[in-house]
């Protein structure tokens, strides 16, 4: 089974004679690659170079006769990386004004501004122009999860000097999909995995490669699993509160009620942010739920249903309870991934430390 | 127990005014066919067509694909379900006719049930066996608010009586081949594989209709239960309708039995089949792993298991906790499972968690999409039938509230198109990630 574009891009004629119209081929590097300048130099705008520039020159190279590198971008990673929505905006209209066929950024490498910048222009130029894009990260780049479902980015390694590697690769793969050809799947082509998961007819069916492995297993042969179960932590549970009387409480939530002007930029679902806000304060401005994975309701009806601070507080005047925190802890738990989850929880549970917190209780949705 | 497989090879089938074989060719009458439609008070009649590899055609609200087969010797023909006595099956001589295939649809009722279809031409079709044979289309015209119950089964008993008939009339020449599948004899010294078959689940089945699976039995709560792998090739076990992505022809040349058979006392020893359904609540899946795991090794003192699903989340939990528990008792074992997403990856997607299953095979995700184009004839419907073109996720799949004209443009599933994803083995294809 294999990808078959369902847009393909054809090589316009051009009128009157049958020579080939090239492929235009629009390139993205940034102020380091673009011989601007290194760290210093990583504030500069945008400018265009109408030719090949650095790894562009390469791409030329290994392109060939049919595609012509009309134009190359460079913008510097601080410019970028200061306002991602409106640079990306900026570096649209310069590509659309050439009207490229195909785009390449990068590759990134692991640079982490870079790799945000690259990924930024790569999946707009293809969702927003319908433009073939590519561009190439070593897989533990931060932009590669952010990015990976809207573009191809070929895997590299950690360095700039496996660019004589990576370069081929992400030419074979763009020319195959500018012209609508087979494309297979992300650990045979190199790319990283776009979140598509494809079926392709084997050799042999389901029940003789099912015979074979048990057949290997049991003589304790190799044998390649298709599929494994998911690797779950073992979480520890914390010890139990063994005095409610003088306990320090907080209260956390992965529900989503937070101040109108959302301070902390939650997001509605796939959120990695998270925010702490004075109760009182929270109660006595406009809020909401910004969550989209429930119907926030009943929470806004009566917020102590996500929250139960009025019996707390009763609790803590009868001296149940030594004291509760003013501020309430709020993160968005919709289509949450696992390490996104880990990454926020940690980042609470230090500031409940910080705070001296001995104890918390966590309302979900 | 020993059953001897007679194959002969049918080339074409065609329209006669009666049932013969002759020069490689089937000739089918349509009034023999019409006369088993007369024992069925929920049928009109039935539309007969034939269906041929190449052709534009589409066929739709396909629940069944069935092999011409019949017994010579031994047991009845599909006993429980065309008979009410129930000889044991599995042994004797049974006689398939391959190279055609019957096509079972069923033009109304109960929407679970309409799943499937296929197209004779095009890139489905390169890849489907249904789509390389030509096929009897048989679609039943029910009388008005039919019960759907009776209709599900009319159309069961129809099929299965077209299929004995079908093969009766090859019974005038000679097999090409005689298959001997033989478990008589067992071989302790070479790995013994058991396999654990999962037939049905509940939780397709409304309005308290239980599919009869077991020699025309409902077995809805059933604990594991030991067969004979060539009784499960000779009509013991139905097709359950709900379980989708598996057909009587598959069941009839069941592969993980077939290919267990034939190796059998090679290379191999076949320890035996064990069935099981899909438990729907946690108490009886625990049990029934349990039980399946002692059965397996203290009765079939299996060395390896592999394990077959039915459709969806549940039947997957089963068959992993069955594995699970096998492999604690020292069994190796392979479930066979599909992917019920298609927009994410292979990391997250396994649905058994348990850490000891660890070898698994993999045939495919239900959500490969395909565009098909218009075809010249539709088939199992009326002109202006529409296609549940779900597309993309499990829930897409059981829309029904929309649909596109189903001989226009549609888009499919892979695991709407019967033939491409066979639950027990059948099929070719293998998920990756893109």
């Amino acid at each position: 089974m294999v990808i078959h574009m369902e847009k393909h891009l054809t090589i316009k004629k051009q009128e009157g004679n049958d020579l080939m119209k090239k492929y235009r081929v629009v390139c993205y590097i940034n102020q380091f690659f673009g011989q601007i300048g290194g760290e210093d130099m990583a504030h500069v705008g945008f400018s265009v170079k109408e030719e090949p520039v650095g790894p562009a020159l390469l791409f030329d190279k290994l392109l060939g006769d049919e595609f012509e590198i009309v134009a190359t971008i460079i913008c510097g990673d601080n410019y970028f990386a200061e306002d991602t929505e409106k640079n990306t905006k900026e570096g649209l209209e310069i590509v659309k004004k050439y009207s490229p066929d195909l785009f390449i950024a990068g590759p990134a490498f692991n640079a982490g501004r870079y790799g945000i910048s690259c990924g930024n222009m790569s999946a707009a130029v293809h969702k927003e122009l319908d433009i073939v894009s590519i561009t190439g990260m070593y897989p533990e780049n931060p932009a590669v999860d952010i990015f990976r479902k809207d573009t191809y980015i070929v895997k590299t390694g950690i360095l700039s000097s496996q660019m004589r590697k990576v370069a081929p690769v992400m030419c074979n793969l763009a020319t195959r999909l500018l012209k609508g050809e087979t494309v297979k799947g992300a650990n045979e082509e190199g790319y990283i995995k776009r979140d598509i998961i494809l079926n392709e007819e084997q050799e042999s069916n389901a029940a003789h490669r099912a015979i074979e492995m048990v057949l290997a297993k049991i003589k304790g042969e190799e044998f390649e699993s298709e599929l494994l179960p998911p690797v779950f932590d073992e979480v520890e549970p914390a010890k139990e509160v063994e005095d409610l009387s003088k306990v320090n409480l907080a209260l956390v939530t992965d529900g989503g009620l937070i101040p109108e002007s959302n301070p902390d930029g939650l997001k509605p679902n796939g959120s990695t942010a998270w925010g702490h806000y004075n109760w009182d304060e929270l109660m006595a401005n406009p809020h909401f739920v910004i969550h989209s994975g429930y119907d926030g309701t009943s929470v806004l009806e009566n917020t102590q249903r996500l929250f139960p601070v009025d019996v707390l507080r009763e609790y803590v005047k009868e001296g149940k309870i030594g004291s509760l925190d003013p501020e309430v802890y709020v993160s968005c738990g919709n289509c949450a991934s696992v390490a996104a989850s880990k990454k926020k929880g940690e980042g609470i549970a230090q500031a409940l430390l910080d705070k001296g917190i001995t104890a918390a209780i966590l309302t979900s949705t | 127990m020993k059953l001897t497989v007679e194959k002969i090879d049918a080339k074409d089938l065609q329209f006669a005014d009666k049932t013969y074989f002759e020069n490689e060719v089937l000739y089918v009458s349509k009034e023999d066919i019409l006369a088993f439609a007369k024992d069925e008070f929920c049928f009109e009649t039935l539309k007969i067509d034939i269906a041929r590899p190449g052709e534009s055609v589409r066929i739709i609200n396909v629940v069944d694909v069935v092999q011409p087969r019949c017994k010579v010797s031994g047991s009845t023909d599909f006993p429980g379900v065309l008979s009410e006595e129930c000889e044991i099956a599995g042994n004797g001589v049974a006689r398939a006719v391959t190279g055609v295939g019957i096509t079972l649809c069923q033009n109304n009722t109960y929407w679970s049930r309409k799943w499937g279809s296929y197209d004779m031409s095009g890139e489905c079709a390169a890849i489907n066996p249904y789509a390389k044979m030509p096929q009897l289309v048989i679609e039943p015209m029910g009388v008005e608010d039919v019960d759907f119950r009776d209709y599900r089964e009319g159309i069961r008993r129809i099929g299965y009586k077209v299929s004995v008939m079908l093969a009766k009339a090859t019974l005038v020449e000679k097999p090409e081949k005689a298959c001997v599948l033989d478990n008589e004899t067992q071989y302790p010294d070479l790995p013994s594989i058991a396999y654990s078959y999962q037939i049905y689940s509940k939780q397709y089945d409304t309005q308290n209709y239980r599919e009869p699976m077991v020699y025309g039995n409902a077995i809805p709560d059933s604990l594991p239960l030991i067969m004979q792998p060539t009784e499960v090739i000779d009509g013991a076990i139905s097709l359950c309708g709900g379980f989708r992505c598996v057909t009587t022809y598959e069941i009839m040349n069941h592969p993980i039995i077939w290919e267990l058979m034939e190796r059998h006392g090679k290379d191999l020893n076949f320890a035996g089949v064990l069935i099981t359904v899909t438990s729907v609540e946690a108490t009886h899946r625990a049990l029934c792993a349990k039980m399946a795991a002692s059965l397996l090794k203290n009765v079939l003192h299996a060395d390896g298991l592999i394990v077959t699903k039915g459709v969806g989340g549940a039947s997957t939990l089963c068959v992993g906790a069955i594995a699970s528990e096998a492999e604690k008792l020292g069994i190796r074992s392979v479930p066979i499972i599909q992917i019920l997403n298609g927009k994410s990856n292979l990391d997250v997607e396994c649905l058994i968690s348990e850490s000891n299953v660890d070898s698994i095979v993999c045939s495919g995700t239900y959500y490969h999409n395909f565009t098909l184009p218009a075809v010249d004839t539709l088939l199992g419907g009326p002109e202006d039938a529409l296609y549940l073109s779900g597309d993309d996720g499990v829930i897409g799949g059981h829309k029904i509230a929309t649909g596109d004209p189903a001989k226009g443009v549609v888009r499919s599933t892979y695991m709407k198109q019967v033939g491409l994803m066979s639950q027990i083995g059948y099929s070719y294809g293998k998920a990756f990630d893109y």
